[in-house]
């Protein structure tokens, strides 16, 4: 991964969000080199009557604040997580 | 130094009757998922016994994949004896329950026996329970998940459970997996109601442990890098499989395959731009899956106004669209939910509909059998019928058996309108025009279904060299072609099976067709996750193995032979009527010949179709050969 330049945090359009929890777990493997929700950052609920999802995110973290591309945002595939400076 | 990467090493063991519970190793050289649990099936099913005798098994399965960060790692897999056919049945969901079981310490969780009343088994870690289900028997599968979920205060914890058709043996019962996904086949739901296992709660707070992280992690990032460029995945993200349905060709039945064209303009009516402008909410994925194929509808008006759910995907579209000839995109949403809730496999509720009304519509089955009329199009004969089934009520009471031995008792003739594989329910198009497509459901060990070695590629048009480098043969354009389809189809066992013994979604695969990821790609992932380094070779082989497991249960338990592996008449006598291929049906000289093909690659023998001694020692079965040669059902 690619240092960081600038001050940065993170960001969730709740819209785009589609629950699967990729960043939750991203956070963890990056974190531990294993996969395990518990000690992610992030927290991911996807209420399965409604279909609404609802996000935890910290706006930054210190464990990757060096990252360009923090890990949970790679792993996001619907562009609901980014990066903003 | 961990003990398991990947895996968690560990199996759970429920003995319902003694109410027993403990924990095992297990073979982790059967990989895992659908590789372990047809294992395990064959190992531990009784033979000779009545249909719900309580020593049958009922697996739940995760692979080493489910609970890591490698793409769409959400697959759970349910081995079973099949209900309908008496072989095998393996049946896959997606959602978050494999991940959770993971997440709780086990790779499988092997149920069997009885309750002496309604249960469920509740799982936090290890901590096992097995608790009163008064409460929820007779509830459908959301209120069921629902109730469970609010019981626990935890979003996180994941529910696998029956409806009440499973509650009441009905053969088409299927197991509902976070509440919008369903696990259908082999009538594995009436399986656990007969166990009295209303639901399994799941909930996991261990960690899954990665041999190594730093490959792992760069295997992952390649297998993403080429998910992105693949067409099929694109496709997907729009909507799910909804996209292969347009005007001009998709892969639809008509009214119990009397025909595989629909009309366009009903087929306009229902595409996938209708479903999005009307009912999405929301991409939904399942655990991990980049490609997030599901949408969560709602329908805001009408009669149906407040209905909420995932779903629908093609073969919900063929089974209550084009083949009941229901226009209505409410009405299909409904219907869908009507089978989820009551906890029915779709397509075997959609296919007994199907045979239902044409019977009806030509005098086999009357209104004074079912007390009412049924006709084509119409919602209402769906719901009373699929209510009659499911609760076993009057003339539903025979129906629920499934259309096989309902067609046997009803007799007029109302075998010849059954579409059935290996006697089980079939809801797939495109049977009389593709070769390889119908060869893979036709001879699918769990009887019929496209998750075998049916190529979702063939005929899709992609570049011709592209795909002769990927699959090996240089025709799979030609959809109408029967030569190297074979080939295909047995390349495409292999690597579907390896898929489910890893517990990925197929739509990662090249199945979906070119850039996929292939075999190659899923030895470095699995390489990289357990420590286990194997070469794609062996994988394959190891899949092939698998394949002939679930080949000598069928053989042992359902005695398949050759003649179990034709397809059903409609599909050798009645060509498809208009569209692109219209006078396209099964030749069965040329299936014959094709089906020579598929034993020859095997080393199956060509005339019975059977197993022979040389081939399962070669892949080191040699107990599994002692079996079948103990039943007298070997080729020496």
């Amino acid at each position: 991964m690619e240092p960081k330049t600038k001050e940065t945090f993170l960001k969730i359009d709740t819209a785009l969000c589609n629950g699967c929890r990729a960043c939750e777990l991203a956070c963890s493997f990056y974190l531990k080199g294993f996969c395990d929700p518990t000690i992610s950052k992030i927290k991911i609920t996807r209420d399965n009557e409604t279909g609404e999802v609802f996000c935890d995110i910290p706006s930054s973290c210190p464990e990757c604040s060096y990252e360009a591309e923090p890990p949970c945002v790679a792993a996001c595939a619907t562009g609901a997580l980014i990066v903003k400076e | 130094m961990k003990e398991h990467y990947g895996w968690t090493g560990k199996l759970l063991r429920v003995d319902l009757t003694s109410g027993a519970t403990s924990f095992e190793d297990w073979d982790c050289s059967w990989i895992g998922g659908k590789g372990f649990g047809q294992w395990a099936l064959f190992n531990e099913e009784p033979v000779n016994c009545e249909d719900f005798d309580p020593r049958r098994v009922l697996i739940f399965s995760s692979g080493p994949l489910n609970g890591t960060i490698a793409p769409s790692c959400s697959r759970l897999g349910i081995s079973s004896r099949n209900l309908v056919t008496g072989g095998c049945s393996y049946s896959s969901s997606g959602g978050f329950f494999s991940s959770e079981m993971k997440y709780a310490g086990y790779d499988h969780i092997i149920i069997t026996g009885k309750a002496d009343g309604p249960v469920y088994l509740h799982i936090k870690n290890e901590e096992v329970n097995i608790l009163d289900a008064s409460d929820l028997w007779g509830k459908d599968t959301w209120q069921t998940e629902s109730a469970l979920r609010h019981r626990y205060s935890d979003p996180d914890f994941r529910v696998a459970c029956i409806g009440p058709a499973g509650e009441n043996r009905v053969r088409l019962a299927c197991i509902i997996v976070d509440r919008n996904r369903a696990a259908g086949w082999g009538g594995n739901g009436a399986l656990m109601g007969a166990k009295n296992l209303k639901a399994i709660a799941v909930r996991g707070t261990n960690p899954v442990y990665i041999a190594d992280p730093s490959g792992f992690l760069a295997a992952v990032k390649q297998a993403r890098e080429k998910m992105e460029k693949a067409p099929g995945v694109k496709s997907l993200r729009q909507g799910g499989t909804l996209g292969v349905i347009n005007e001009k060709f998709s892969p639809l039945t008509f009214r119990n395959y009397q025909d595989d064209v629909w009309d366009s303009a009903k087929v306009a009516l229902v595409t996938q731009k209708v479903f999005k402008e009307k009912y999405e909410k929301r991409r939904v994925g399942c655990f991990n899956c980049p490609i997030s194929c599901g949408r969560f509808y709602s329908i805001e008006g009408g009669k149906y106004a407040g209905l909420r759910m995932e779903g629908v995907q093609v073969n919900a579209l063929r089974g209550f669209g084009s083949n009941l000839d229901m226009t209505s995109p409410d009405e299909i949403l409904k219907a869908n939910a009507i089978a989820n809730q009551y906890g029915l496999h779709l397509d075997g509720i959609a296919s007994v509909a199907g045979w239902v009304f044409e019977c009806f519509e030509k005098g086999i089955i009357t209104e004074e059998d079912l007390g009412y009329w049924v006709k084509w199009g119409d919602i209402g004969s769906f719901i009373r019928l699929t209510e009659d089934i499911t609760y076993r009520r009057g003339f539903g009471d025979i129906l629920a058996e499934g259309i096989q031995r309902a067609s046997k008792k009803i007799g007029k003739e109302s075998e010849k309108l059954a579409v059935l594989v290996k006697g089980e329910e079939s809801n797939e198009g495109r049977m009389r025009s593709h070769r390889a497509w119908a060869l893979g459901i036709i001879t699918s060990p769990r009887g019929g279904g496209h998750l075998d070695g049916a190529p979702s590629v063939e005929g899709c048009g992609f570049d011709n060299e592209l795909c002769n480098s990927v699959y090996g043969i240089p025709n799979i354009n030609d959809a109408n072609d029967y030569e190297h389809k074979a080939k295909l189809v047995v390349w495409m066992e292999k690597l579907k099976m390896l898929v489910d013994m890893l517990g990925l979604c197929h739509f990662v695969s090249v199945w979906f067709g070119p850039p996929g990821l292939a075999a190659e790609e899923f030895a470095q992932l699995y390489s990289t996750a357990t420590g286990d380094n194997k070469s794609a070779e062996t994988l394959m082989n190891i899949a092939e193995k698998a394949i002939n497991i679930q080949k000598s249960f069928n053989t042992i338990h359902a005695d398949f032979t050759r003649q179990d592996d034709y397809p059903p008449s409609r599909l050798l006598e009645v060509p498809i009527q208009s569209g692109p291929f219209k006078g396209s049906i099964i030749d069965k000289s040329k299936w014959d010949k094709m089906l020579d093909e598929y034993y020859e690659l095997h080393g199956w023998d060509r005339s019975t179709g059977r197993q022979t001694a040389s081939q399962l020692r070669n892949l080191e079965l040699e107990e599994v050969a002692n079996r079948l040669a103990g039943k007298g059902r070997l080729i020496q």
